[in-house]
């Protein structure tokens, strides 16, 4: 019974993610990108490829085996001359070869060539969390959404230790290395969740550096580039739900937080409606003018003790300003 | 010799040849007795001996960092420690396997005690230098051994910069420890080339050469040419770390991919370090067990020859999603194809030796023939991660993983143990339990598909590696797999326990015990001090089974 349980593992803590599913197609994940039907085409290709090759070579071996098993009176033989035979396994398998790499390379230069007119997408990988920024000015984090049947040219940057931008669906990965810009190109055909996994290792959360992919329509995306990121379904009309998954995918939680505990940053426990000295020496009321202000120029008024720790500038919609604020008075 | 006949050997300061080599010895210290005979040997058989104990040790620490790993992977999220603690864990498994382990494991223990006997000679060219390649072994070992103590390295073993440079985990000890054990490999493979070119006994000629010897010649001169390459980036790692030297650091002006170039023009050479060996073993276990000629003799010790030559040239394979020129991915991954023809000669060859063959089961063939289907499936394999389009998908994937596995464990470590089951009457004078032996062969064969069959799968289905969580969907494969490593991990314990009963009280071995026609097995078991107790001359190659005598292949 308590082996049962253990294989089937429910036993133990869960993720600490909540990812959207990930679908399979085969071996290979959803295809959802231009290129994928070719890097398919060749993965399989290859496969049966090697599966043929597999079962004739070992078919043959156990063949041997149980033919010319040793039996008493086995005469000691030497094997006839097989050069011919030698010289050709060795020079057949240059033409498989010749075959297999123009295969591969052809669909490698295609998936390498960016496409005219290519939507360009900043990408910033940091230990450990992507940053998306879009042509407007908008910037989200762990999040990316795409319009459908258009190229985009993913322009990709780290800002500490070599990641690796992955995504399944779409068969496209690229390192992202500290000190160059490298980048990825890709058309999405088909609407729909896919991922982002970090696959270069980055340290204690390289397992936790995910992003969401969304492939939208070209009028959703446009519409999501004026508004912003609309609530998520689960948290319709309800901003301060809203508030808290922007809070966790932000990372705001990384510095600020809730329990009255010491932070990087001073504390969100109680933090609507709280007098705190700036370091002018100024009282300032925590209300919503003062957390808009603090969000988009975190510089500005700085709470006295905290001089030293430096903000990023977070370029967040007003709705998603809102349902933080709205987030931030449940912090009691 | 007239000293010989009137002392006791042991208390003698020259030791009688004749006697075994587990009785009577060469040491450093005249009349060293005990242990300190052993520590201070040059003779060739105890030292591979001491290399033997040492990497199996190795293995053993290894193997439970191994298992430690699947079980946290057994579900997502915390299993049974945290993020940190698991990139400890991979990173030791991999950095103990690879640099304590594999790297010595076939070359310089099993390779140390029979290649001299191969070649008829009575030991290596420089017995005290071979010593000396141990004790720096040793002391690389220490080093590693610091640094796992005081909580280990995360940067997985291929230390890639900027992580390894900013990474606040025991980086220095554990890449020291690499650096010391490089200068070990590099003089074992000075010893052995020189070994191979001037002990060789009168009519030895080239083409009697036995196919294990043909391919630790192939190793031994990669571990001279690439091992430096090796040495010089882990001293700069180490430098960027203390100094502040900008090599690498983009920061300072430097460029970490660099780092992967230098690194894998050691790494890659050293992946065939690890495989040819284990080739070299599977061809012997052929030929002795298929009591026949290896057909293609001379594509096959070409052929690790041209592993050793290709190896230097494909580095680039590992660097195709790094932002390397399309042109430069281009090039490398055709080299890397090239990988496929001496591999394939091997694989051919061996099978067109099994026909018409006189073919007997006993254990290390079976390891013979797990490793030619293991191997063909990590070959097989490869395919997928030179062609680049496949590759961008694959790449860091458990797909690597998988096949790496494939070819490592499949390959070499099957290899090691074929060999181990085949020589080791002839090192310890001793038969081993058959039956255990078949044991534990199904139960590691066994597991070892389960464990890598699927981790196939997940790679292809986008798993990344080194990741210590994962998505719901990878669950059930990363179970298996788990499970898997479980019949690994049982396997190797009854085969600990084999050998162990077997030196306590296994039946004492002939000379002969397979009926080989091959070199060794014409000398005592254990075999004497001096290799030969009379100076061999050599009229047929190792597995002329027509031209040997009858008395030559008598089991008893």
């Amino acid at each position: 019974m308590m082996l049962a349980s253990f294989l089937d593992s429910s036993f133990f803590g869960s993720s600490f993610f909540d990812p959207v599913p990930m679908k399979w197609e085969g071996q290979m994940p959803e295809s959802m990108a231009v290129g994928a039907p070719h890097v398919d085409w060749v993965y399989y290709a290859i496969y049966y490829f090697s599966l043929f090759f597999q079962v004739v070579i070992t078919g043959v071996m156990f063949y041997f085996v149980w033919k010319y098993k040793r039996k008493k009176g086995d005469k000691l033989e030497t094997p006839p001359d097989l050069t011919r035979l030698e010289i050709m396994w060795t020079v057949l398998p240059l033409f498989f070869i010749v075959i297999l790499f123009h295969v591969g390379f052809k669909g490698y230069v295609k998936n390498a060539i960016a496409g005219d007119g290519a939507l360009e997408i900043r990408v910033r990988g940091k230990q450990w969390l992507w940053e998306f920024e879009y042509p407007n000015g908008m910037k989200e984090n762990g999040k990316l959404v795409v319009p459908i049947n258009r190229p985009v040219k993913m322009i990709m940057s780290s800002d500490d230790v070599i990641h690796s931008f992955f995504i399944p669906e779409f068969r496209i990965k690229k390192d992202v290395v500290p000190g160059m810009y490298s980048n990825v190109v890709f058309e999405a055909n088909r609407l729909g969740p896919a991922h982002v996994f970090c696959t270069e290792y980055c340290g204690t959360s390289h397992s936790g550096m995910l992003a969401e992919v969304q492939v939208m329509t070209t009028e959703a995306w446009d519409d999501y580039m004026k508004k912003g990121p609309p609530p998520p379904p689960e948290c319709e009309g309800r901003p301060a739900c809203w508030g808290e998954k922007l809070f966790v995918q932000n990372a705001c939680v990384t510095c600020h937080s809730r329990d009255g505990a010491k932070s990087p940053g001073p504390t969100f426990k109680g933090v609507y409606g709280r007098k705190e000295q700036m370091k002018t020496g100024d009282m300032v009321d925590i209300e919503e003018n003062y957390i808009k202000e603090s969000i988009r120029k975190p510089q500005a008024k700085i709470v006295m003790g905290y001089e030293n720790v430096v903000m990023p500038t977070f370029s967040l919609s007003d709705n998603q300003v809102d349902a933080l604020i709205a987030y931030l008075k449940t912090i009691k | 010799m007239t000293a010989a006949a009137t002392h006791s050997p042991a208390h003698d300061d020259h030791p009688d040849p004749t006697e075994s080599y587990l009785k009577a010895t060469h040491s450093l210290i005249p009349g060293a007795r005990g242990l300190l005979a052993w520590l201070t040997t040059l003779d060739h058989k105890r030292i591979g001996v001491m290399y033997l104990i040492s990497v199996l040790t190795a293995f053993m620490i290894g193997g439970v960092f191994a298992l430690l790993v699947r079980l946290e992977l057994m579900s997502p999220g915390k299993t049974i420690m945290d993020a940190d603690t698991y990139n400890h864990m991979f990173t030791l498994h991999g950095v103990v396997m690879v640099f304590l382990f594999i790297i010595p494991s076939i070359p310089a223990a099993m390779g140390n005690i029979i290649m001299p006997i191969q070649l008829g000679a009575k030991d290596v060219a420089f017995p005290r230098l071979n010593l000396m390649s141990f004790y720096i072994y040793a002391f690389g070992a220490c080093f590693a051994l610091y640094s796992m103590i005081n909580g280990g390295v995360d940067t997985g073993w291929t230390f890639y910069t900027p992580y390894s440079a900013r990474s606040n985990s025991f980086v220095i000890p554990m890449i020291l420890g690499a650096f010391i054990m490089g200068f070990s490999s590099i003089l074992t493979g000075v010893n052995f080339i020189a070994t191979i070119h001037k002990m060789r006994a009168p009519g030895l000629t080239w083409g009697r050469l036995s196919l294990f010897t043909w391919s630790l010649y192939a190793t031994s001169i990669m571990q001279v040419l690439a091992t430096p390459v090796l040495a010089i980036t882990l001293l700069l790692l180490t430098m960027e770390r203390t100094l502040g030297m900008g090599i690498f650091d983009p920061k300072l002006g430097g460029d970490p991919v660099l780092f992967q170039h230098f690194f894998w023009f050691y790494s890659h050479p050293a992946v065939y370090i690890m495989i040819v060996p284990g080739m070299g073993v599977v061809s012997e276990l052929i030929g002795t067990f298929a009591r026949r000629q290896l057909v293609g003799y001379w594509f096959i010790a070409m052929s690790s020859i041209g592993l050793a030559l290709l190896g230097f040239l494909v580095w680039g394979h590992h660097l195709f999603v790094s932002g390397m020129s399309e042109y430069a991915a281009a090039i490398f991954s055709a080299l890397t194809f090239l990988v496929a023809i001496p591999s394939g000669v091997k694989i051919f060859n061996w099978v067109a030796t099994l026909h018409k063959a006189s073919i007997s089961l006993q254990t290390p063939m079976l390891w013979a023939l797990a490793f030619i289907f293991e191997f063909t499936i990590g070959g097989l394999t490869g395919l997928f991660l030179g062609m680049l389009a496949t590759d961008v998908h694959l790449h860091d994937t458990y797909f690597v993983v998988a096949h790496f596995h494939y070819v490592m464990v499949g390959g070499t470590v099957m290899g090691f143990f074929g060999g181990l089951h085949y020589w080791w009457p002839k090192f310890t004078g001793k038969m081993y339990s058959e039956r255990l032996g078949q044991i534990g062969f199904v139960l590691v064969t066994f597991g070892f598909n389960l464990t890598f069959m699927t981790q196939f799968v997940l790679g292809s289905r986008g798993m990344p590696r080194r990741y210590y969580d994962y998505l719901p969907e990878y669950h059930e494969l990363h179970r298996w797999s788990t499970i898997g490593s479980w019949f690994i991990g049982a396997g190797f314990l009854t085969l600990l326990y084999m050998f162990i009963q077997s030196l306590r009280s296994g039946p004492k071995a002939p000379r002969n015990p397979w009926g080989s026609a091959a070199l060794e097995w014409q000398v005592p078991s254990p075999a004497p001090l001096g290799n030969f107790l009379k100076e061999p001359r050599i009229t047929r190659g190792p597995y002329d089974y027509h031209l040997a005598k009858p008395e030559e292949l008598e089991q008893e």
